[in-house]
């Protein structure tokens, strides 16, 4: 069994209304779409505050010249904008996983029980990434949050990103918040594991592809216990993922299987399946 | 979601042309009701109201009236509605009416409303609710869909509303010969995920969960067939015959499906190689404008 999240015993994963996010739980990966400024603005207060009271080392994001960031300097132990501090303009996924990682390390050493950031995500646009990118970089982010214990909100305008980029991150992150809810999740279980919900078909397609490219990149498991409907079009997606990296399958349910059989999903490879760990 | 349905349950969808048809359907409906001793309630537009109780002739109060629009604003929200402001409105209303012992017929137009607006899941929702109050109180439900919400220029004129001089009061369980559902889906990416609900809730009320998977994915890779490869909006019909469901989809593309080892590279192909194992049969029927596919499954293992 993987071990659930740290210091959070309850939820491990849930689609969130605005309103808990008043009470939101440690080590939770949010992605909150949001209308306007003001909502963020208070919103955030209360999410640094939150953090502050838990003893976590709070960070703001947002982008440089934001008033609103501005405002919340006061509040936060550092505001920035992570582009210009740490990644000199471009969006470098593995310089942003490894600055999660250090200052978590400097925070804890600093007395902190852990990280906390509050994250206006127009920071992201002077770096200009398409959809892809974003969704790739929550969905390896997830994972270092998860093994960090970090609490992450990732604030996302209705207003700055397009509905491809809202839509594929919301199902990315293991605690969405706002519209469109999502209609497949895939986020980090922990151990290598990665957690597949909800439902695949032609509406998501394209998140769909997107989300599994970014994770199929090392040998990993994904369990598929949670997933309630896949069509042939994502079986063939996830066969594509099988193929390129060593992925494994968990909890496949019998009309899973059975279909992979119907759909001659097995001429490209048997369904990779993992041994259930109990 | 109750498993048992009440014994006194009972539910009529029918699509309708003209609105006279309706009307004195609906009518009708109302006047076997009060005739046998029974009670009405009506939620439709004023005007539908004005002309079926006029048609029907019966007493004043035999037929509770209320309209359909300000009805669906009570419990309404943000586009969903809320199952506990349904119960309280609709639900008690429901509940009082039948019982004062006598059979209680409803029919209702909010659904249809819902649908026009262009909010499939609402509507589809709103349904799933209706049937649950079905469920646990005894009465009847009429549900009337306009064929304006599945009007196209090409589409040949949907089968006619069903006589009514026979027993218009169906019983849920093994549905009658024939009965089934036809609906018209928008051409849009989340159609296929809207016609696999209304296939399941179908399912769910005939009592045949156990053909659920395998119908989900053949109605899925239908209907995804059809908004990729066909020119506009597709026609779902569910309908069942004897043991079997059948399922079909028509859309406006003249290009036939190909099943055979060549095709089964593509997505499409693949699709309908499946569509093959799980179906009992299948085939394809050309149209005026189009193309129906169809499929039917029974449980029955192979």
């Amino acid at each position: 069994m993987t071990s659930p999240r740290p210091a959070n015993p309850g939820l491990s994963s849930g689609i969130l209304t605005e309103a808990s996010l008043g009470a939101l739980p440690r080590g939770a990966h949010v992605s909150w779409v949001v209308g306007d400024d003001q909502r963020y603005a208070d919103v955030a207060r209360s999410l640094i505050a939150q953090g502050t009271a838990a003893g976590e080392k709070v960070f703001a994001f947002g982008p440089s010249g934001s008033e609103v960031l501005a405002a919340l300097e006061t509040d936060a132990a550092v505001a920035m904008d992570p582009l210009v501090e740490f990644l000199n303009g471009e969006l470098g996924i593995d310089a942003m996983l490894g600055v999660f990682r250090d200052q978590d390390e400097i925070a804890r050493r600093e007395g902190y029980t852990g990280l906390c950031v509050v994250a206006d995500m127009d920071w992201l646009r002077a770096a200009d990434p398409p959809a892809r990118a974003v969704v790739q970089f929550e969905l390896l982010l997830d994972r270092v949050v998860h093994q960090l214990g970090a609490t992450v909100v990732c604030a996302y305008r209705a207003s700055s990103f397009p509905s491809e980029t809202i839509r594929g991150v919301q199902a990315v992150h293991p605690f969405p918040c706002g519209e469109p809810a999502p209609q497949f999740q895939l986020f980090d279980e922990g151990g290598k594991v990665w957690r597949l919900t909800g439902e695949v078909d032609l509406a998501v397609e394209d998140h769909f592809a997107v989300a599994l490219d970014a994770i199929a990149q090392e040998d990993c498991v994904i369990d598929v216990a949670g997933l309630e409907f896949i069509d042939v079009g994502g079986l063939k997606t996830l066969a594509r993922a099988c193929a390129k990296a060593p992925l494994r399958v968990r909890g496949a349910r019998t009309s899973l299987r059975r279909m992979w059989k119907l759909g001659c999903f097995d001429r490209i490879a048997p369904l990779p399946e993992a041994k259930s760990s109990a | 979601m109750p498993t048992r349905v009440h014994p006194q349950a009972g539910h009529l969808v029918q699509f309708y042309e003209k609105d006279e048809e309706l009307i004195g359907a609906v009518a009708h409906y109302f006047a076997h009701g009060v005739e046998a001793g029974g009670s009405g309630i009506m939620i439709a537009t004023p005007a539908h109201i004005a002309a079926c109780v006029d048609a029907a002739g019966v007493a004043d109060g035999s037929i509770l009236t209320l309209d359909a629009a300000e009805t669906l604003g009570k419990f309404m929200v943000g586009g969903a509605p809320d199952p506990l402001a349904f119960d309280a409105t609709v639900g008690n209303l429901v509940r009082a009416a039948a019982s004062k012992g006598a059979p209680l017929r409803a029919y209702g137009e909010m659904v249809t409303l819902l649908w026009e607006e262009g909010n499939v899941t609402g509507a589809l929702e709103l349904d799933a609710l209706w049937y649950d109050l079905l469920s646990s109180v005894g009465f009847s439900l009429y549900c009337a869909y306009s064929t304006a919400i599945l009007s196209d220029d090409q589409a040949e004129p949907v089968t006619s509303v069903r006589q009514l001089h026979s027993d218009i009061v169906e019983s849920f369980g093994p549905p009658s010969a024939g009965a089934g559902i036809r609906l018209l889906f928008p051409a849009e990416k989340d159609s296929p995920r809207h016609a696999r609900r209304v296939v399941l809730e179908t399912l769910r009320r005939w009592g045949r969960n156990d053909l659920s998977d395998d119908a989900a994915l053949i109605v899925t890779e239908l209907a995804s067939n059809a908004i990729l490869h066909g020119r506009g909006r597709f026609r779902l019909t569910i309908s069942s015959r004897g043991e079997a469901v059948r399922i079909e989809i028509e859309d406006t593309s003249t290009a036939l499906p190909v099943r055979g080892a060549a095709a089964a590279q593509d997505s499409n192909g693949r699709g309908l190689l499946l569509v093959d194992s799980l179906s009992e049969r299948w085939g394809v029927e050309p149209t005026a404008s189009g193309k129906i596919v169809w499929s039917e499954i029974s449980g029955v293992v192979r």
